[in-house]
């Protein structure tokens, strides 16, 4: 479906990790069980290198970190944030939702707090969220958009089951993709459009007969991250093609000068 | 396009915001731009931002 938008940017901040990992580093703990290069995820993927959080930095210190510079660009108190959405696949904890952490170490106490969680995806969805809050309610002028991602975590695990498991291809393939994930943090605060810039709209669709292509966190496979790579893409390309033409034909507004990011 | 998949990795959600402070050193004021996310469920989107004035 295709939605108005009504909010626009108002700050914007990354904070990554300085630790460097190399994928070489990585792949040659256990590539000899596979019979690969250690250079194999930098040849098929591209990714020669990837971040990594401090020991006993949390989800939430990412999202903190980058929220600081957040709030200092857009010349903002903590107090003028109404709403904290924190849209991480990694949290802190299952419960309480980390927004509450991150309200806390920030001492936005006029923030109401929760999670949306959607996998990759959920970031997308905290603005879609925002820019309907702060289009619907006058008294909504702050929403502070937030993750804290410790990839690493799916790394680590995937490593482990790699060195200790049975080494078969097959097992290889579906934990590829956990050995692709890096750790970050962002934060963007949204408010209300002014004027022709900020988001234009949006198209949002699910799928949710493909759900079982992509899983973490079962206990029947040790909570890893496992992936089914070729035919989620094989599903997931075209769709995209096809939404994003519809999308560019539907908001006008977008048809010409468009530059694309994924 | 993605500024950061080869010296960072797959971001998950961190994504959106670590391309867009990315691109913000290269914007100017009225750029157009798409992003396209998925994520597993399956969940697709696109999202137009016409760039704003970030210098407050």
């Amino acid at each position: 479906m295709i939605l108005k938008g009504g909010s626009t940017i108002l700050g914007l901040a990354d904070y990554i990790p300085e630790q460097r990992v190399s994928t070489e580093e990585t792949m040659s703990r256990f590539s000899h069980r596979y019979g690969i290069s250690d250079d194999y995820l930098k040849r098929t993927t591209g990714i020669f290198e990837k971040r990594r959080s401090l020991a006993g930095q949390m989800p939430s210190d990412l999202a903190v970190n980058a929220s600081r510079t957040a709030l200092a660009k857009a010349r903002l108190h903590p107090k003028d944030i109404h709403a904290i959405i924190y849209c991480g696949l990694i949290r802190d904890f299952e419960e309480p939702a980390t927004s509450h952490i991150v309200q806390d170490k920030l001492g936005a106490k006029n923030a109401m707090c929760f999670d949306v969680t959607n996998a990759c995806h959920g970031f997308a969805n905290g603005i879609f969220v925002a820019d309907t809050l702060v289009s619907a309610h006058q008294n909504i002028k702050s929403v502070l958009v937030i993750t804290g991602e410790q990839g690493s975590r799916f790394e680590d695990q995937a490593v482990d089951l790699l060195l200790n498991e049975q080494p078969e291809k097959r097992l290889l393939r579906t934990l590829t993709a956990g050995l692709t994930l890096g750790d970050a943090g962002g934060a963007i605060i949204i408010g209300r459009k002014k004027g022709d810039t900020g988001f234009t709209g949006y198209n949002v669709a699910s799928f949710g007969q493909f759900h079982s292509l992509c899983v973490a966190g079962s206990p029947l496979e040790q909570g890893a991250l496992k992936t089914r790579m070729a035919s989620l893409m094989s599903e997931a390309a075209p769709r995209v093609a096809s939404m994003y033409r519809e999308f560019l034909t539907k908001r006008a507004l977008l048809c010409s000068g468009v530059t694309a990011a994924s | 396009m993605s500024h950061t998949l080869e010296n960072m990795g797959n971001l998950i959600t961190a994504a959106i915001p670590v391309n867009l402070r990315k691109y913000s050193e290269e914007a100017t004021l009225g750029d157009k731009i798409v992003f396209s996310i998925q994520g597993s469920g399956l969940s697709i989107s696109h999202s137009g931002l016409i760039w704003p004035d970030l210098t407050n």
